[in-house]
């Protein structure tokens, strides 16, 4: 430790100070702070815990305050395990696929199972022809 | 009596350091109170170490809505009070300036720096005129310290700086806060400067003194500002 002789001696001049009379002093800082581009960068406080949710939704799941835009709703997954991998994409017209869509969701098949189907059948409807 | 406030609307500039370094030189005499507004805390933190000498106080929970009502206790608890603020041109800069007797403005000797304690200087000059409105005899006292200056040589760019403010009429430190590593490791050792160890930081003696004779002239000037109060009053 490298304490040594102090070389302020006596600061005892200096005293503890009653507050300062305010002349208006938040006046004259708004405008000061406002003329100089001194922004507010209080950070904005979440509203207090009194403004809690209204009592008319108590089965409503618990939210924290800055939840208040309600998720994003989610369609069903139409995902399924198939064991199929391979991606194919197809430019088709508009009608062709709505009816596409629409036999998978008839026959709750998944698309791969329909194609693979509609191979199946297209060859077979071949091999009657020949 | 004195409120000291460290003002720089640009980071970097020394201003914790330098607050920091006159807290601690004032602690060895006096009692001191700390008042940390800088939202990343570095004095509270710096405490933490445990080596905080015993005439400190760190007051860590100051903000804008708080921050005049914090000097206010603090002053009337101890006879001088420190007031470290964020870098950045914030309306609590604004508020801290208004409870000042003494307004430190650290700059490093370049031309962004300059130009950023400009703007400290415009805010503390117009505080000064607004309040001399309704309370003529109120005055607004501040210096500039340039900071993190070479001890052995003078940069051109440093002195076209000073020369620029003196001739602005701004008053400038006799005593510069040199860059020394001492100033540093005050922070990675979360020591004052007298606690750090010489062994393993260059010259602490050095900078011993170069705190020292900041805190004199800082003395000097709340002194002078003292008596001119005094005389007004009389």
């Amino acid at each position: 430790m490298n304490e040594r002789v102090n070389p302020f001696g006596d600061l005892g001049d200096f005293a503890p100070a009653p507050p300062k009379p305010k002349v208006e002093i938040l006046d004259v800082v708004d405008q000061v702070a406002a003329q100089h581009g001194f922004p507010s960068r209080q950070p904005v406080k979440p509203p207090a815990p009194e403004a809690s949710p209204a009592p008319t939704t108590p089965a409503a799941p618990e939210q924290s305050p800055a939840a208040h835009v309600p998720p994003k709703e989610q369609l069903p997954s139409r995902r399924r395990t198939t064991g199929r991998s391979e991606q194919v994409n197809i430019k088709t017209t508009f009608a062709a696929k709505k009816r596409l869509m629409e036999i998978s969701v008839e026959r709750d098949m998944p698309l791969g199972e329909i194609l693979e189907q509609a191979l199946a059948a297209l060859e077979k409807s071949w091999e009657s022809a020949t | 009596m004195p409120t000291i406030v460290f003002v720089s609307p640009k980071g970097g500039a020394g201003k914790t350091t330098s607050a920091l370094v006159l807290a601690e030189q004032l602690s060895r005499s006096a009692d001191v109170s700390v008042i940390d507004a800088d939202p990343n805390r570095p004095i509270e933190n710096w405490a933490k170490g445990g080596a905080k000498p015993e005439r400190m106080t760190v007051i860590a929970d100051a903000d804008e809505e708080n921050i005049i009502e914090r000097i206010e206790e603090a002053a009337a608890r101890t006879p001088f009070v420190i007031v470290d603020l964020e870098g950045t041109a914030a309306k609590i800069v604004v508020m801290a300036v208004s409870q000042a007797d003494f307004v430190i403005v650290p700059t490093q000797g370049s031309q962004l720096d300059a130009e950023q304690a400009g703007r400290a200087f415009r805010v503390i000059q117009q505080q000064e005129k607004m309040v001399q409105r309704r309370v003529p005899s109120y005055r607004l006292p501040y210096s500039v310290l340039l900071t993190r200056t070479n001890s052995a040589i003078r940069t051109r760019t440093l002195s076209h700086i000073e020369k620029g403010l003196v001739a602005a009429g701004i008053p400038v430190f006799d005593v510069e806060l040199n860059e020394r590593e001492a100033f540093r490791a005050m922070f990675s050792f979360r020591q004052p400067l007298a606690g750090l160890n010489p062994a393993e930081v260059a010259n602490v003696d050095k900078a011993v003194a170069n705190a020292e004779q900041f805190a004199q002239e800082v003395i000097a000037a709340l002194r002078k500002v003292q008596q001119q109060a005094s005389e007004v009053s009389a």
